[in-house]
Formats: structure tokens, C-alpha cells, sequence
């Protein structure tokens, strides 16, 4: 167990480290340390991110994070409107992983308002949050192989995967990207004619295509040169700095809320969670890939099982929970995804809070960086995966 | 499936090695907010709570007061607790910062700090995150841009419901943060010269 | 001399499409007989950068559309196919679209250092076409010091990239110089000694005379020498800035390198150059371990230029492929192998080619029997090279194979984390390794 000492103390020496280099850089032979801001506009900071890194040479010596140019005040926003009418928000949130978020603000909103969710919604809701998973992790581990210098091959692949799974969102709710697609008490429509088919088809073509993937990457001597031993974080730390979702679970520590906590049926299913040992970026970009298969298992489990009945509960639009509040947390894609409500009897949310896991993952970016090299800090980003719109909310 | 901790018994473990930081209301965990980061770290080191997880940090405006909430698990003994700490002042809230215990508190209370103004002593690199330094006012307050006639933020009630919770300036809306008719209208520059920011 | 020689000796020597240099010998031959020598210098001067720059331009334009295409369809997409049949038109379109673009320069850039950068680097780039044979007599300048003047002209470009990143005064323009400097130099060393054992092997410094030998020796340089074959044609496309080399254009890291503040033509002609030295590389590949214009004696029949181009097609396939496949390696990592693997290899066969061209020269081996075992040896040196560089070289991260544990009932922290890790069973999923 970390101890507040053991900290303190790596934050001191990661400190005293850096402070040193520079100050040496600086009496030596003249030279100093370059700073260099990358982004907000940089091709591999995944949106407006900007990390200004102070560099010797080419090894990050400093690495802090300006972040808020997607800022849309969306916790202030949120509480001038219904609960039902922040279903939208949170698309936009991570809009990436659309379903995932709009499913954790439905969970906490339920948890508030008391409600029962018929078992078809909850069927569909893991379809859906899983179906997510796979075009999320398509997503971080195209950009990832991008930034670790690939000329767009696997990311151009990848995406042809993420694109089915956006076509049966379309086919499901009408968009592809921000859903809006859960509502409080289970989701909007039933799933339409065509949707089982194309998932059916989906689920038999996907082993082919990972199975390329992974004769494409898993043996490729330059991405492990580049990905192996690179923003490596020991499970103490990463648990101290409360990490989540694949980059947690990369340093081995098996913690999974699906399994943990199981909500929406998910402990019907079977499946594993895969964790890695090293707790490096290659980890990371495994735990994404063996997810996949995973979140496949777990979608033929429910296209086997999948309950008839009513897909809404009875709940009216203009609910008024009781005062009080909820915490509720998904497994999404990039992490522990929480809602966190307040409720003062009124139309409207009195706080809404999100714990946002791409934010919360940045934490130890520092650390991760600093002695590495400017690339390794670039892959090391990428391996986190974040989405700007997560961060700034 | 994860457990609610028991709040007494959490408040047994704090108040145990900082007697008086701890007490119970309505089964949520309070703590005295001068004795916030040695509390949780008892809790945090403690064998029997294990919380050695801050799942999330944030606060609420409470008009009167202001609540900061820890939410804090244990992955092994998988079990989760919520714990919370009064701030009075709201002129200038303090409460003592997290970031010793736990790496993962540097950036929510930085969060916490730029959108509510509550200020965490001991944190390393205490600045605003979203919003840049001079942004006048903090937007998750519920006083923040009010308007005449104390509209505060915040949806009064349904429109079918009443007329007495419709705003009772006709025509007027509360103005949101970056709002055009916003007297004080955050500098765009401010920001621009932040991103050219060179050395 | 058969088949169409009869044909050629009908039509007249300057009309066989074989060896267009033949037309360039007949303008000389013309001039000679009424003026002085100097007239007839400039003019074959003239008329083969005009040629060069004819063939170099169109050629350009047509590559740019093959190598989105091929790298389209590696990508599962169907690449440019709407402006002209095809999509053929499609340079030209991004052609005129750049050069109606505005020219930016940074407020603080170095004007005159700015606006030079672009025209300068259009000086090697065309230069170094003048000693590629594309027939037996078919080079502007079949200098014979054309492998050393190879070298020179293109060590020049490092200037003028590092031109571009400094007045750029841009902090990504001046980290992409700056690797594109220390990349160029260090891997100007093993293309110099790739060369220097052909230049051993051969006897001469002529590229048209390596190739020559080969046709004489019936042989080509990629059985004899595979390892310098292999090295230079990755200090090439280092040089060359592609993947896995391009870290000094590296997207992801430092946006476009050196020419990050160029835009409009000012751009173009930097793409437009570096597609160019791509496809003058593949011809030098091509020439030096491919036989160049020469292919047993099918150089008779078929023109000689077709010969090459087919050659060097072939070889810029690979670098897109090369290209569309493989991720970038780090600064150190591509310094590291320069340094510690190809320049100690391409060092081993330099003496390796001193000692064999020796034993053919002074002891006076057969070359019909030698060649073959020397062929075989030093294939199998390569492969003993190349096998001792991977055991030896690996970094202790990459020696121990990634690990992925499946954890079914263990959920939860450090103990459920030492619960799985200390499974006995073998772990599910495994990658890498030694």
C-alpha cells in the first residue's frame, strides 16, 4: 500500500530530478531547456489539448497539461434544465462513447427517481454499451498505433469496424455519434427489424478482422520498440492516482465495475477482464484488444438472451425525484464513468456532477513523461486515450 | 456487488486517530474540514476500510454553506463510501488539500477550485484549469452572474406547473456564463494570448 | 546484337527508341562539323536537363496519384477517384489549388532564409538525375566519379532543410531540422560504405560502369553484397524521410517537421522534391543492386529505360508498402541502429568485398565459379549478421514477452492483482519476447 510518505516522496524526487537536470543544463554549457507547447491544434493531442513540455534536447524534463478550450460549462448548463433533457449533454460529453454515458447518467438519475428498469431496456443498454466499447476501442487503438508513427493503416482498418457499429446506431436511434438514445427508466425505441441480422453479421465477421489486427501489430518489432517500457505506472501509484479502465487494469490490477458492480444485468453474463503486467503503453494497447473480444462474448450472450416485454418503464417526463442525491459509475470505455446528482426536489438537478475518466487519467501523465523522450511522451498520451470533450466538459 | 461503508464505523477508524474530526449525520460521513486530509488518510491506511481509491472529489453550493464530497472504495474489500465536508465561509472557503494522500485529487481539486473558488491549502499547483486566471467569478456557485430580483441559476419549475415559477421579469432569461448581454464578457483575448504563449 | 538491330540499322541509329542518347550523339556529331566543342557542350547540357525536367515533371504528378492509390488500397479505401477518369487529374487539381493558395510567412521568420528554402532544395533534387543510366549510354553525365558525386550532391539537401527549419522560427520546424540534420549525417555513413563495396567489388566509381559489371559478370549486386542491398535502401528512406524513418516530418510528434510553416506552392515544391528524390532513389536502388538497365539480355529487346523503370517501380512499391505498414521508430532508436548495426555491418562488407575482389584479382579465381560461392557465403555472413544483431541488440523491455492475464472471479485491488498475478496456470495471452 502506498503510504502518504511514498507520494510525497515520488513527487519530490520526480521534482528534485527535473529541478536538478535544469539547473545543471543552466550552469553547464549555456544551453537551456526549450519549452514546447503541443497543441491545442497538434495532430496527435485527440482535440483542443494543449501539453506544454519542457525539453532537454529530445527528453521531457516537464510535462503540464492546459486543458479547458472545450469548455462548455455543461455542469452549469445541466442544472437549468430537466432531467430528462440532460440525456443530450451527456453524449456530448464523450462523444465518443455516446451510449456509455448517456447509460451512467440514466443509472444515476434512476437511482434517484427510484426506478425499475424493464429487463429488455437493461438487454439493450449492455448491447449498446458494449457495441460502444468496440467502436471506442477501435477508435484508441487506431489513434494509438497512429501515434506511435503509422501512416494511418491500422487506424483506416480499424475504423471500418467502428463504422458498422455506427451504422446500427443509426439504424437503432438515428445518429451516429451522440445518441441520446437511453432515457430514464430504460431507452427511447425498441430495437428495429434489421438490427439483430446486421449484429449477427457483425459478430461473424469481427474474429476475422481482429485476427488481422493482430498479425498486423501484435509481432511488429517497431511498435513494441516504441510501446514496451514506455509510460510505464506501477498499480500502487496508479490506484493512488485514481486511475482507471484499461490503464489501470494494464498494471494488473483487476477492476472492472461490470464486475465489481454489476448494473444493467451484466452479472448474467460471462466474461473476463483482461489485465495486463507491465503496466505500460503496449499493455494498454493489449487490455484494449483482448476488451474487444471480450465485449463480443458478451454481445452473442445477448443476442441469445435477449428478454421481450416493454423496453421503457412507465416514468413521467417531468419527474421530480425526492431531495437527495446519487452516485452512480459505468465501466466505460476509458474508465469509471460517474454520474454524481444532487437533487433539491426540483425539475431540474440541483448539481450534476460527472467524474470524467479521461481527465481523471491524465493525472500521472507527468509522471509517466518526464524522462522519457518527446515520441514516448506523444505514445504515451495516445495510450491513455482521452476525449476532449470528457476533459472539459 | 459494491457495499455502502458503514458510516459509524468509519467515523470510529477517524476519529481514532484524529479524535473530534469525525461525525455522523443522517448515515453520511462529516468531517471537520480542518482535519479533512488526515482523516482520510486514517481511512485510507486503515485495515478495515481500505479506501484506498478516491473515486471522485466535488463539491455542492449550498447557499448556506458549501459541501465538498469524497467518494472513496475499496477495490479489494469492494465496498464504497461517501464523505463530506462543511464549508461555512463562503467568502473564502478553504479546506486542506487531498493532494498528499492521493495523487488522483490534484486535478479535481484543481477542478473544484476553478469552477467553485474553494481554495485547498497544501496543493502543489493550485490554478485555474478550465477558465483562465482573472475569470471573474466562479460558475458552479449559485450566485454566480445573478440577476435583479435574486433570479438565481437553476430551473425554478415545469412551465405547465405554475405561473407563479415562471421569471418573473418577463422577457428576461438568466444569463449563463458567456452569455452576449453579459456585462463583463470573458476576454477572448485572454485566451489567445495564453495560446501563444511561448519561452 | 540481334533482332532489332536489323530493324535499328533500317530506320537509322538516332531512331531506335532503345537508347535515346543516340539523338543527343547525332546533335553533337551535327555541331561539330560547323562550330567549336563549347557550343556543343551547352547545347547536350541543355537538352538533357530539359529532358530530365520533362520526364521528372509529368512523372511527378502520375506518382502522387499511384502512391495515394496504393496506399488507398492497403488502407481499404478507394483513394482519389473523382476528378478525371480514375481520379488521374487529381495531382493537377491539388496542384492548382496549392499554387493559387496565399504564401504565408511567419512575422518572425528570416525572410530571405524563408523564401529560399523551397527553390534550394530543387538543386540536388534535380541534379542527382543527371548520373542515372537509363541505358548503356543513355545518362546525361556518366561522370566517372558518379557514385561520389551521387553522395555529394545529395549531403547538400541537409543544408537546405536545416535552412528551412531555422527561418521558420518555429519550434516544430527547428526539432525537425534538427533530426533531419542528425539523421542525414549519420546515415550518409552506411550508404557510404554500401556504395564503397560495390565501388570495391566493381573497380569503378562510374554508376554506369557498376552496372556494366554486372551485365559483365551476369550478375546482380543484391546476391552478392543482400546486406548493403538492405542497408542502403534503409538509410535511403531515412534520407529519404518515410516511414519507418521520418521522424524528422513526424506527425504525430512535430507536425511537419522543417517545412511546418510552409504553405501553398511554397509546400508543393517540398512535397513535390521529396516525391522526386523518392523515385531518383528507387532508380539508384534499382541500379546498383537491381542491374539497373539490364536484365539478361532482355535489355536487347525491350528498351532499356522500360527495363529501369519497371526495376524502380518495384522498388518504390516497397516503399509504400514499407511505408503503409510499419510504425515510426524513435530518434534514438533509429540513431542507435545506424550507429551500432549498419554502420559496423556495411564496415564488415567493405572488407569483406576488399578480401573477395582480391582473391578474384590477384589469385585469379574463376568468376564463374567464385561469384556463386562468394554469393552464398556472404548471404549466409547476412543472415548470421542480421540474427546476432537481434539477439544482442534487444533492449531488455522487448526480451521478456507482454502478458495479458484473464481475471474471471479476482476483482479488485493490489491482492486481487497478486491473485492473478501469481496464477500458476499459463497466462492466456502472450506477445513478443525472445
Amino acid at each position: 500500500m502506498t503510504t502518504a510518505d511514498d507520494t510525497r516522496s515520488m513527487m519530490d524526487d520526480s521534482r528534485l530530478a527535473m529541478q536538478g537536470t535544469i539547473e545543471a543544463l543552466d550552469s553547464g554549457d549555456g544551453s537551456e531547456p526549450v519549452v514546447v507547447n503541443l497543441g491545442p491544434q497538434h495532430p496527435s493531442t485527440h482535440g483542443v489539448f494543449r501539453l506544454k513540455v519542457t525539453l532537454d534536447g529530445e527528453i521531457v524534463r516537464d510535462a503540464e497539461m492546459r486543458i479547458g478550450y472545450l469548455h462548455r460549462s455543461m455542469e452549469k448548463l445541466a442544472e437549468e434544465r430537466t432531467y430528462t433533457q440532460n440525456i443530450p449533454f451527456t453524449d456530448r460529453i464523450d462523444y465518443l462513447a455516446a451510449m456509455s454515458n448517456n447509460l451512467a447518467y440514466c443509472l444515476a438519475a434512476e437511482e434517484l427517481l427510484g426506478v425499475e428498469v424493464p429487463p429488455r431496456a437493461n438487454a439493450i443498454r449492455v448491447m449498446f454499451a458494449e457495441l460502444q466499447r468496440v467502436a471506442s476501442h477501435a477508435m484508441a487503438n487506431g489513434t494509438f498505433i497512429n501515434d506511435c508513427g503509422a501512416w494511418h493503416t491500422p487506424l483506416f482498418h480499424m475504423f471500418r469496424d467502428r463504422e458498422r457499429v455506427l451504422d446500427m446506431f443509426e439504424m437503432t436511434c438515428g445518429a451516429r455519434l451522440t445518441t441520446n438514445y437511453m432515457r430514464i427508466g430504460g431507452v427511447a425505441f425498441d430495437l428495429p427489424d434489421e438490427l439483430l441480422p446486421t449484429l449477427e453479421q457483425f459478430l461473424a465477421d469481427m474474429p476475422e478482422n481482429i485476427a488481422n489486427y493482430e498479425a498486423l501489430l501484435m509481432e511488429n518489432e517497431i511498435l513494441h520498440a516504441r510501446a514496451r517500457g514506455v509510460g510505464v505506472i506501477s498499480p500502487e501509484m496508479a490506484i493512488n492516482s485514481s486511475l482507471s479502465g484499461p490503464v489501470l487494469r494494464a498494471t494488473g490490477v483487476p477492476w472492472d465495475l461490470r464486475k465489481a458492480n454489476p448494473y444493467s444485468g451484466y452479472e448474467d453474463y460471462e466474461f473476463d477482464v483482461p489485465v495486463g503486467e507491465q503496466g505500460d503503453c503496449f499493455d494498454r494497447f493489449l487490455v484494449r484488444m483482448a476488451e474487444v473480444k471480450q465485449s463480443l462474448r458478451i454481445l452473442r450472450q445477448v443476442i441469445d438472451n435477449l428478454p421481450d416485454g416493454p423496453w421503457l418503464a412507465d416514468v413521467p417526463l417531468h419527474a421530480r425525484p425526492e431531495p437527495g442525491e446519487s452516485y452512480a459509475r459505468v465501466e466505460s470505455p476509458r474508465g469509471e464513468l460517474g454520474f454524481y446528482l444532487v437533487s433539491d426536489g426540483g425539475p431540474a438537478p440541483y448539481r450534476f456532477h460527472c467524474r470524467p475518466p479521461s481527465l481523471i487519467n491524465l493525472s500521472a501523465l507527468k509522471e509517466m513523461s518526464i524522462g522519457g523522450t518527446l515520441a514516448d511522451a506523444i505514445v504515451t498520451l495516445g495510450s491513455i486515450d482521452i476525449v476532449v470533450g470528457e476533459i472539459d466538459r | 456487488m459494491t457495499t455502502q461503508y458503514d458510516a459509524t464505523a468509519a467515523m470510529e477508524i477517524v476519529n481514532a486517530s484524529a479524535p473530534g474530526a469525525a461525525c455522523v449525520e443522517d448515515g453520511v460521513l462529516y468531517l471537520e474540514p480542518a482535519l479533512v486530509a488526515e482523516a482520510i488518510e486514517s481511512l485510507r491506511d486503515s485495515e478495515e476500510s481500505d479506501l484506498i481509491f478516491l473515486c471522485s472529489l466535488t463539491a455542492v453550493d449550498q447557499e448556506r454553506h458549501f459541501e465538498v464530497v469524497y467518494h472513496l472504495q475499496s477495490l479489494d474489500l469492494n465496498h464504497i463510501l461517501a464523505i463530506k465536508a462543511r464549508l461555512t465561509d463562503r467568502e473564502d472557503p478553504t479546506l486542506p488539500s487531498l493532494t498528499g494522500v492521493f495523487h488522483g485529487a490534484h486535478l479535481q481539486e484543481r477542478e473544484v477550485y476553478d469552477l467553485f473558488g474553494i481554495t485547498f491549502e497544501g496543493h502543489p499547483d493550485l490554478r485555474r484549469m478550465f477558465l483562465w486566471e482573472g475569470f471573474p467569478g466562479y460558475p458552479l456557485r449559485k450566485d454566480f452572474l445573478q440577476m435583479p430580483g435574486q433570479i438565481r441559476a437553476g430551473l425554478p419549475g415545469f412551465p405547465h406547473e405554475s405561473t407563479e415559477n415562471a421569471w418573473p421579469v418577463p422577457g428576461s432569461v438568466p444569463q449563463r456564463p458567456q452569455h452576449p448581454n453579459d456585462p463583463q464578457p470573458p476576454s477572448v483575448l485572454a485566451v489567445a494570448e495564453d495560446g501563444e504563449e511561448s519561452s | 546484337m540481334s533482332g532489332l538491330s536489323g530493324f535499328s540499322s533500317v530506320l537509322g541509329a538516332w531512331y531506335d527508341f532503345r537508347d535515346l542518347n543516340n539523338l543527343q550523339r547525332l546533335i553533337t556529331e551535327w555541331i561539330a562539323e560547323w562550330g567549336p566543342d563549347w557550343i556543343a557542350s551547352i547545347v547536350t547540357g541543355v537538352l538533357g536537363a530539359l529532358a530530365i525536367l520533362g520526364v521528372i515533371g509529368p512523372t511527378l504528378l502520375i506518382l502522387i496519384w499511384v502512391e495515394r492509390k496504393v496506399i488507398a488500397r492497403f488502407q481499404q479505401r478507394y483513394g482519389p477517384n473523382r476528378v478525371g477518369p480514375k481520379g488521374l487529374l487529381q495531382p493537377v487539381a491539388d496542384a492548382v489549388k496549392l499554387i493559387l493558395k496565399e504564401q504565408l510567412a511567419p512575422r518572425s521568420a528570416d525572410k530571405l532564409l524563408f523564401f529560399l528554402p523551397p527553390v534550394l532544395i530543387f538543386v540536388p533534387g534535380i541534379l542527382i538525375w543527371g548520373v542515372l543510366p537509363f541505358g548503356p549510354r543513355m545518362s546525361v553525365a556518366d561522370l566517372n566519379v558518379g557514385v561520389l558525386f551521387l553522395l555529394a550532391v545529395s549531403g547538400t539537401a541537409v543544408l537546405v532543410l536545416f535552412m528551412a527549419g531555422w527561418s521558420s522560427n518555429n519550434k516544430y520546424a527547428l526539432f525537425g531540422a534538427m533530426r533531419a540534420v542528425a539523421m542525414s549525417i549519420s546515415y550518409e555513413v552506411p550508404m557510404v560504405l554500401a556504395l564503397l563495396t560495390l565501388v570495391v567489388f566493381s573497380g569503378t566509381m562510374s554508376v554506369n560502369g557498376i552496372v556494366e559489371w554486372q551485365q559483365q559478370e551476369d550478375v546482380i549486386f543484391i546476391l552478392l553484397f543482400p546486406l548493403s542491398a538492405v542497408a542502403f535502401f534503409f538509410a535511403a528512406s531515412a534520407e529519404l524521410n518515410r516511414t519507418p524513418a521520418d521522424i524528422s516530418e513526424a506527425e504525430s510528434e512535430i507536425v511537419a517537421g522543417y517545412h511546418t510553416e510552409y504553405s501553398g506552392m511554397r509546400f508543393g515544391l517540398f512535397y513535390a522534391v521529396e516525391l522526386g528524390n523518392t523515385l531518383v532513389v528507387s532508380g539508384f536502388i534499382a541500379t546498383f543492386f537491381l542491374g539497373g538497365w539490364w536484365l539478361w539480355g532482355l535489355d536487347q529487346w525491350v528498351p532499356s529505360w522500360i527495363i529501369l523503370l519497371v526495376k524502380t517501380g518495384a522498388v518504390y512499391f516497397l516503399l509504400i508498402w514499407t511505408r503503409g505498414t510499419l510504425p515510426r521508430l524513435r530518434v534514438d532508436q533509429l540513431m542507435g541502429f545506424c550507429w551500432k548495426a549498419l554502420v559496423p555491418a556495411t564496415l564488415l562488407f567493405v572488407v569483406v568485398a576488399f578480401v573477395e575482389r582480391t582473391l578474384l584479382i590477384s589469385e585469379g579465381w574463376d568468376t564463374t565459379v567464385a561469384l556463386p560461392i562468394m554469393a552464398v557465403f556472404n548471404i549466409a555472413l547476412t543472415l548470421g549478421a542480421v540474427m546476432l544483431f537481434a539477439r544482442v541488440s534487444r533492449p531488455a523491455a522487448l526480451r521478456r514477452p507482454a502478458r495479458i492475464r484473464m481475471a474471471g472471479a479476482e476483482i479488485g485491488g493490489l491482492r486481487a492483482a497478486r491473485q492473478v498475478a501469481s496464477r500458476t496456470e499459463e497466462p492466456q495471452f502472450q506477445v513478443g519476447g525472445d
